[in-house]
This record gives C-alpha cells, sequence and structure tokens, in this order.
C-alpha cells in the first residue's frame, strides 16, 4: 500500500474553507482499492508532527478571532504580509462603532461593506492609509449601486517629499466633502485632474499644507483657502484679494485666505495703504507687516482686513469693532 | 500527574457541603504522553465533554480518553487551564465569544505570555480541536495583543511567515504517493 503523506498543512493553504477540509478529508479517505485487509485506524493528522506551529499552520477560524481583536493599523500591516492574510483581514468584519467621538476609529478598506449608518449627531474619524485607498476605490468602483461618502473634512496625510498620488482623485469622487486638506507635493498633472471634480467645484474650504507651483485661479471659489505657493505674481494677489472681499456673507470669521509663500512677496504694489495703527498691533518681532482694511461692497457691516509682510499675506472677513484685530488674529490663527 | 489544588483564594462557602470527590481520568495524547485531569475540568472542552457523556450513558467506566490531534506538551498545558477554570461559569466565556474586548485575568495573561508564540499557537490549535471557548477568546486575545502595533516585517517575524518569495506555491500537489 502507498503511504499517503499529507506535505504542509490545512491551515498553510491560502483562503482555507470548511470546504477545504471536507475536500481534504475525502482525499485522505482510502479508496476501495487501496484498503488493506486489515484496516488502520484512519486518523487525520491536521500538521506533521514535526512540522514547526506558525501563524500559517493555525485553523483560519482562530485567525479570524485574532483579527477580530486587532485594531485597524495592525490590520493593515497584517494583510500586507501575503496574499492569505489579505483574504483573510478582508473577510473579517470591522466595525466602527458611532457612539464616541472621542477616539479615532479606523474601517479596513475591504470591510467596507460593513459600515454601520452614522449618526449626524457624532462626529467621526476615520482613517484610511494610502495603500488600503487603491483597495477602497477599486471596490467603490465594482459596486452596482453608486455611493457616496458624506464626509466633512478630507485630509490627505503625507509629506513634503510624498506626492499626491492619482488614487487621491479616484477617491475623491466617491465623497461628498466640505473641506479638503491636502499635505505633500502634488504635481500640476493631479491638481488638474483634481479640479476637475465636482467635489472640489463645490468644496467650502481648501488647505496645501506644502509648498506648490500651482494656479491661483482654481482656488477662488473656496470661502477658506490656506495655502503654501513657491511665489505669487502681483496680479495673482490682487485678484484673491478682489475675490475674497466680494463675496456675500452674513457671518465673520466665514471668509478667510490666508498664503504663505517660499519667494518674497512685493505686498506694497497691491496694498495701497498702511492701518499704521493695525499694523502696530499685529506686529511680532517687532517687524512691522503692512495692514489695508477693505469695505465688503455685498456683505453689511463687514470688513476685510488684508495683512501682508515678507513671506504672507492674509485676510479675513470681520466686524468694524473693538475685538476686531483679536478676531481676525483668531480667525486666521496668527 | 496530580491535579493542582488552586482553589486556596476561591471563596469557600459558610457551610461546607459534603463535595463529590474528584473523578481523575488519564488523557493520552497523540504521541502517548499519559497525563491526569480532573473531569470538570475536562468538561470545559465541548468535544471531550461530548465523549464523557457518551460513557456515562452508556455506564462505561471512563479510564483514558485519547486526544489524537494533540501533541503531549501541549495538552499538558490545556489541562492546566482547564484545571484552573474548572469552577468557572460557562456562560462567561460563551459571552464574551462574540466581543471585541475582553479583559484577561491576571492569572491567564502570565499563563499566556509566558509561552513563546509558536506554543501559544499549538495551544489556540488544540483548543480549536477540542473546543475550548475560554481558552480559544483568552488566547486570541494574547496573540492580538502581541501582534498590536507591529509593522508587516516585524508581524511576518513574529508569526513566522517566510518573505512571499520563500513561500512554497500553495497551488501545486501538496500529496505525494
Amino acid at each position: 500500500m502507498s503511504t499517503r503523506v499529507f506535505r504542509g498543512s490545512v491551515g498553510s493553504l491560502d483562503a482555507l474553507s470548511l470546504e477545504d477540509v471536507e475536500e481534504f478529508q475525502e482525499n485522505v479517505t482510502p479508496k476501495s482499492d487501496e484498503v488493506p485487509a486489515v484496516q488502520p485506524h484512519l486518523f487525520v493528522q491536521f500538521r506533521h508532527p514535526d512540522e514547526p506551529v506558525t501563524w500559517q499552520t493555525t485553523p483560519n477560524e482562530m485567525k479570524i478571532v485574532i483579527v477580530k481583536f486587532l485594531d485597524y493599523r495592525s490590520r493593515q500591516s497584517l494583510r500586507r504580509v501575503s496574499r492569505s492574510d489579505k483574504l483573510l483581514v478582508d473577510n473579517t468584519k470591522f466595525h466602527v462603532h458611532p457612539s464616541s467621538s472621542k477616539l479615532p476609529y479606523f474601517p479596513t478598506s475591504s470591510s467596507f461593506v460593513h459600515f454601520p449608518r452614522i449618526s449626524s449627531s457624532g462626529r467621526i474619524r476615520l482613517e484610511i492609509d494610502q495603500g488600503a485607498i487603491v483597495d477602497l476605490t477599486e471596490q467603490l468602483k465594482q459596486t452596482k449601486q453608486r455611493i457616496t461618502i458624506r464626509t466633512e473634512l478630507f485630509h490627505l496625510q503625507g509629506s513634503p517629499t510624498y506626492p499626491v498620488g492619482i488614487l487621491v482623485v479616484d477617491f475623491l469622487e466617491f465623497l461628498d466633502v466640505k473641506d479638503v486638506l491636502i499635505d505633500g507635493h502634488c504635481p500640476l498633472i493631479i491638481f488638474e485632474l483634481m479640479i476637475d471634480l465636482d467635489q472640489w467645484k463645490k468644496s467650502r474650504s481648501i488647505t496645501f499644507n506644502h509648498f506648490n507651483d500651482l494656479p491661483i485661479n482654481p482656488f477662488l471659489h473656496v470661502n477658506i483657502l490656506r495655502l503654501s505657493l513657491e511665489e505669487i505674481s502681483i496680479e495673482d494677489a490682487r485678484k484673491v484679494i478682489k475675490v475674497f472681499v466680494n463675496k456675500k456673507i452674513l457671518k465673520a470669521g466665514t471668509i478667510s485666505f490666508y498664503i504663505k509663500t517660499k519667494e518674497p512677496i512685493k505686498f506694497w504694489k497691491f496694498l495701497d495703504h498702511t492701518d499704521y495703527e493695525l499694523s502696530q498691533k499685529l506686529a511680532t518681532h517687532g517687524a512691522l507687516p503692512s495692514v489695508q482694511v477693505l469695505i465688503m461692497p455685498n456683505s453689511d457691516s463687514l470688513v476685510f482686513p488684508v495683512m501682508a509682510k515678507e513671506k504672507l499675506f492674509c485676510g479675513c472677513a470681520c466686524k468694524m469693532d473693538d475685538n476686531l484685530v483679536e478676531n481676525f488674529k483668531e480667525t486666521l490663527g496668527l | 500527574m496530580a491535579p493542582k489544588k488552586n482553589s486556596a483564594k476561591r471563596p469557600q462557602p459558610s457551610t461546607p457541603k459534603p463535595s463529590a470527590p474528584a473523578r481523575i481520568v488519564k488523557v493520552q495524547s497523540s504521541d502517548g504522553h499519559i497525563l491526569q485531569a480532573d473531569v470538570r475540568a475536562l468538561l470545559l472542552s465541548s468535544t471531550l465533554a461530548a465523549t464523557i457523556k457518551g460513557y456515562d450513558d452508556e455506564n462505561k467506566p471512563l479510564e483514558k480518553l485519547e486526544v489524537n490531534n494533540v501533541v503531549g506538551f501541549t495538552l499538558k498545558l490545556v489541562l492546566e487551564w482547564c484545571e484552573k477554570h474548572k469552577e468557572d461559569d460557562p456562560a462567561i466565556a460563551q459571552a464574551e465569544k462574540d466581543k471585541k474586548n475582553i479583559f484577561i485575568p491576571s492569572w491567564d495573561r502570565h499563563f499566556l505570555t509566558k509561552l513563546p508564540m509558536g506554543n501559544l499557537f499549538d495551544l489556540i490549535t488544540a483548543a480549536y480541536h477540542l473546543d475550548i471557548t475560554g481558552l480559544i477568546n483568552y488566547g486570541c486575545k494574547t496573540v492580538a495583543n502581541s501582534a498590536k502595533g507591529k509593522s508587516t516585517e516585524e508581524m511576518r517575524e513574529l508569526f513566522g511567515i517566510p518573505e512571499p518569495w520563500e513561500q512554497p506555491s500553495t497551488s501545486t500537489a501538496t500529496w505525494d504517493d
């Protein structure tokens, strides 16, 4: 009789299911022509005794229990270990509990189908790493019913050296977003795709934290703008001031811009004169900025002070009262 | 192996009741090791409980239980855990089954965290085959705690998972005549 030796283990097979085990048991059962006269006790050895026990030889049912105890980041680490672990993590439910607003909750990209309905009463922060965005976007694309994720703020976290990729554009398409915050270098080709999106055009605020060389026009529709630019021309600076001053609003503090530049700004060329009293109040480290208070023609009783210095110019809608300087500073985070 | 006397710290009934004498049976591992255990401890395993019940129903004397898929070392750990928990309410383990966060008692934490990862996986696998809910809960939670915050590389090392190019293809035959 030939001896059947099970090489490897049940647990090490990719995406093991109960059907796999049944198939395995079916295969291990001796065929009628192989059954010896004295039939030995059939014993299904789940693993070879000499085989070291590792994660891979652990039953899938147990792996699922372990994954259930893991937090989002650990799950993401595990799903990058191997294809079978990716399938394992993707097929393990991950629940987001909307009851708490204090701690960040992390959905796995692929457990998106198990998202609960999140009540509007709580604020929940969801973090998805860029690798997982690819998978999540793919799933969203493949979903027959169009899905839109309503969110207040989309923050692409990154570093100056980490470029914004096309995946962000793809993912943004599925968001109904009010505020967009982008870190890192944004290549012009990606930027041009991004500004074509409805999500961009409808956004309330846009922030680019790191220095980029981008045209100013696509940013002018927002109410709150924070930009870091390589440089800004006199014409663009004038355009920014003109657009923001002419915006129609009722409430102070809801319109503002804050633009930092790498290259010095020739601010004296677009600010006609300086309010010396305000300039003194807004001075930092002894350097007096140039400050000009502009009337907002479309917003009753509001003014728009614009402050400029070597590498910064900013402004916001304020009430013309005793607290103007404090409100200006607070709104712009000065 | 004589059962441990671990009831010293447990609350004793105010009026001493005539307790039933411990019913000790032999348990044989897959590699032939014979251990001894209190039946109450073995009842934590649904698999063994069914076997014991079968013997009792037929009034057969139960002398030796064969556990064919757990090696001696692991079986010893399983029995040690069961002995410690033989008086636990099984409903507690069942209630914790679907919870995301469970509290691991001090004794269990020390018992499980001292084990190398390989033995821990062995213990979990044994608990799975023997269907011991409480041990599955605590064992899996301990593994998860060890893995928390680890990077992919650290997790690969912790779990003994080879690099993708080192892994044999599972699409080819795994049987050898």
